[in-house]
């Protein structure tokens, strides 16, 4: 019953994103507004992309931008030098990433001492590398950055409405190898890898197997939507592509949202991804990297499992605060997409608030020692 | 062959830097199970501090003995907060990262995201060269290699021959035990984190001093650090050194040859060779940890 109502759900939940482009056209609304939802639709695979590794399964990536820049070189690259359709270029940038993350799990995840933490810093080390690399090496940049010509879109389609698609496309596809992933035999593994790996291993669960599975999955995703971010960029720069931005979001949404359900990603991606872009604009751009890390900083200390846990005890109260909040926002005439950033901070505070800023826990934290002295 | 020799040297100078610069990390993840992103905030923060009192006019060095103790204090003040959050490893990663994030933008406000360097009128160590033989030393680079090499084997004898030294490498094997046999542990813990935050001052100077200063300078060298202190052996001063020379030498001969490209991936290369050959570090990890 709870199953098919969510089914439901979704359904007309996809079934209005379809429409939006028509209505935004008939109803003579800003194009920015599917530009808006292309940038959810791309946040929501890129953290989805990122849980199924380092939510699931424990193994904390700060990598992303190996992934996703990729994904857009790969693309990048071959429609500007080779010509190749952009469809298949955009494949092409997911199966080279895919193949950056073959290449990184057949070397870290052969040792066994490489968790945790040293795993996080060998996925970043190999995204400076990456980064240096493109930087220096003419076919694929050499520093000069790829401009990419402009493109013509089946069906009439104007830029904004193709890439709105294509990132729904995307996007859906994304969300979809998560949430299969969550409910597969994979998926128990992944969480018996992030509880307690050696036990997970004595008990059969093939760990290699899963891990790799699961980070081919990952830089396939990412490398995926990187490819058809590339079309949407326009101008691709090694130094934009590579930055922290990308690593530094993607971890946001998924701490924010929570890492042990599928849903957790695209919560963290549309709060994280609202506030943002109203902070994006001339001079703000500072304004928001301070919030943003200082946001990280509160949700790491006061609610490590996200708020898709607190949604179950208070999600009603907070959603309708927050809806209060969008409703008269917009009735007092600010622009929508503000409203909406209203609404969602709102949301966000009701649901944060009560958080005390001190002894929250991961589940599987060990126990480490006694205190003694009590602190 | 002068040229690969001359690339040794100042692989070498620049190795002990970066030994210099991952001290206090490699110091905090050993010994306070601190992932310290925060202390390249630190180091870029003093870094500028340095800037603002050199162009009025102080003597870099001099610059040394105000921003020292101010490291000390901070590098405390910062354990004391980090304590009371409780934080284990992994989740410390991910909230000094968010630190880390913050300077950034602050500093960016502050100082814009110009590159800021040290005027050379004020920095009279910035030109000149030692020569030993045919090899040009630049003088900068020998004071920072001396620098480090002294804070390194300070360390490294306060961890082996004193008392505190010695009880926090016992309470980082068996906490319990150190505790039942009367070491202050939390406070020992409070004088590391003061030593570490003394070296990221030290190395917020010879940073202003060497290289240009901007908002986002920290991004540079994190891969770079993070591959010393793992190749190094994980709380190792003496490995963290070697790593950093590891790294600094394989850039500078890759340079030589002229694979500029390559140079930028040593670091990475070594760090993945490394952990290839020698998962636990080049050198041993000066700790042994109970949990394996």
């Amino acid at each position: 019953m709870r199953r098919s109502r969510a089914g439901w759900a979704m359904g007309a939940a996809v079934a209005a994103l379809l429409a939006v482009p028509v209505a935004v056209h008939r109803l003579g609304l800003p194009a920015y507004y599917l530009v808006f939802l292309y940038f959810f639709f791309f946040w929501a695979a890129q953290a989805t992309s990122w849980n199924v590794i380092s939510g699931y399964a424990g193994y904390f990536s700060f990598g992303q931008g190996a992934f996703y820049g990729a994904g857009v070189y790969g693309a990048a690259v071959l429609i500007d030098r080779h010509g190749v359709p952009y469809g298949l270029a955009i494949l092409a940038g997911a199966a080279a990433s895919a193949a950056v993350a073959c290449g990184i799990g057949l070397v870290v995840f052969r040792l066994r001492q490489i968790r945790g933490p040293v795993f996080a810093l060998v996925t970043l080390a190999v995204a400076v590398a990456l980064h240096s690399l493109v930087n220096n090496v003419g076919y694929l940049d050499g520093g000069r950055g790829i401009p990419l010509p402009k493109l013509v879109y089946p069906f009439g389609l104007a830029d904004v409405q193709f890439l709105y698609y294509a990132g729904l496309l995307v996007g859906l596809v994304a969300v979809g190898i998560g949430w299969w992933t969550y409910r597969s035999r994979h998926g128990w593994g992944l969480r018996a890898i992030h509880d307690d790996e050696p036990v997970a291993e004595g008990l059969g669960v093939p760990t290699f197997a899963y891990k790799m599975a699961a980070l081919v999955l990952s830089g396939a995703v990412a490398g995926l939507s990187g490819g058809l971010h590339a079309l949407q960029v326009r101008y691709v720069t090694a130094d934009a592509v590579f930055s922290l931005r990308v690593p530094l979001l993607v971890i946001m949404m998924c701490v924010l949202g929570g890492r042990r359900h599928w849903l957790g990603p695209v919560l963290g991606a549309g709060v994280v991804h609202a506030i943002n872009d109203r902070l994006s604009g001339p001079g703000l751009g500072t304004v928001s990297e301070v919030l943003m890390g200082l946001l990280l900083m509160v949700v790491v200390a006061a609610l490590p499992e996200g708020i898709y846990g607190r949604l179950r005890e208070r999600g009603a109260v907070a959603g309708a605060v927050g809806l209060a909040a969008l409703g008269m926002a917009a009735a007092a005439g600010t622009g929508l997409l503000d409203a909406v950033a209203l609404g969602v901070g709102a949301f966000m505070v009701v649901l944060v608030a009560p958080a005390r800023l001190s002894g929250g826990r991961w589940p599987a934290r060990r126990q480490r020692g006694v205190e003694v002295t009590g602190g | 062959m002068l040229e690969l020799v001359q690339a040794g040297a100042s692989g070498i100078l620049m190795g002990g830097f970066y030994a210099l610069l991952a001290l206090g990390l490699t110091l905090a993840w050993g010994f306070l199970d601190t992932i310290d992103f925060a202390h390249f905030a630190f180091i870029f923060g003093f870094g500028y501090v340095t800037y603002e009192l050199a162009t009025r006019g102080m003597d870099p060095l001099a610059v040394l003995l105000v921003v020292a103790p101010l490291g000390a204090a901070a590098g405390a003040g910062w354990r004391f907060l980090m304590r009371r959050l409780r934080l284990d490893a992994a989740r410390s990663l991910v909230f000094t990262f968010g630190v880390l994030v913050v300077f950034e933008g602050l500093s960016k406000m502050v100082w814009t995201a110009d590159y800021r360097r040290i005027p050379v009128a004020q920095n009279p160590y910035a030109a000149g060269a030692l020569a030993l033989g045919e090899l040009a030393l630049p003088i900068t680079q020998v004071l920072s290699f001396t620098v480090a090499m002294l804070v390194a084997v300070a360390v490294a004898v306060w961890l082996r021959a004193t008392y505190p030294g010695r009880a926090l490498r016992a309470a980082v094997s068996d906490e319990e035990m150190a505790r039942a046999c009367g070491a202050d542990v939390e406070r020992l813990r409070l004088l590391m984190a003061a030593l570490g935050g003394a070296t990221a001052g030290v190395a917020g100077v010879l940073i202003a001093m060497n290289h240009a200063l901007y908002p986002n300078a920290a991004e540079q060298w994190i891969g770079l650090l993070f591959a010393a202190v793992i190749l190094g052996g994980i709380g190792n001063p003496a490995g963290v050194v070697l790593g950093g020379m590891v790294i600094g030498v394989g850039e500078a001969i890759a340079q030589a040859l002229g694979a500029t490209a390559v140079a930028r991936l040593v670091g990475a290369c070594a760090l993945l060779a490394g952990l290839l050959v020698r998962p636990e570090g080049l050198l041993p990890s000066a700790l042994v940890r109970r949990d394996g």
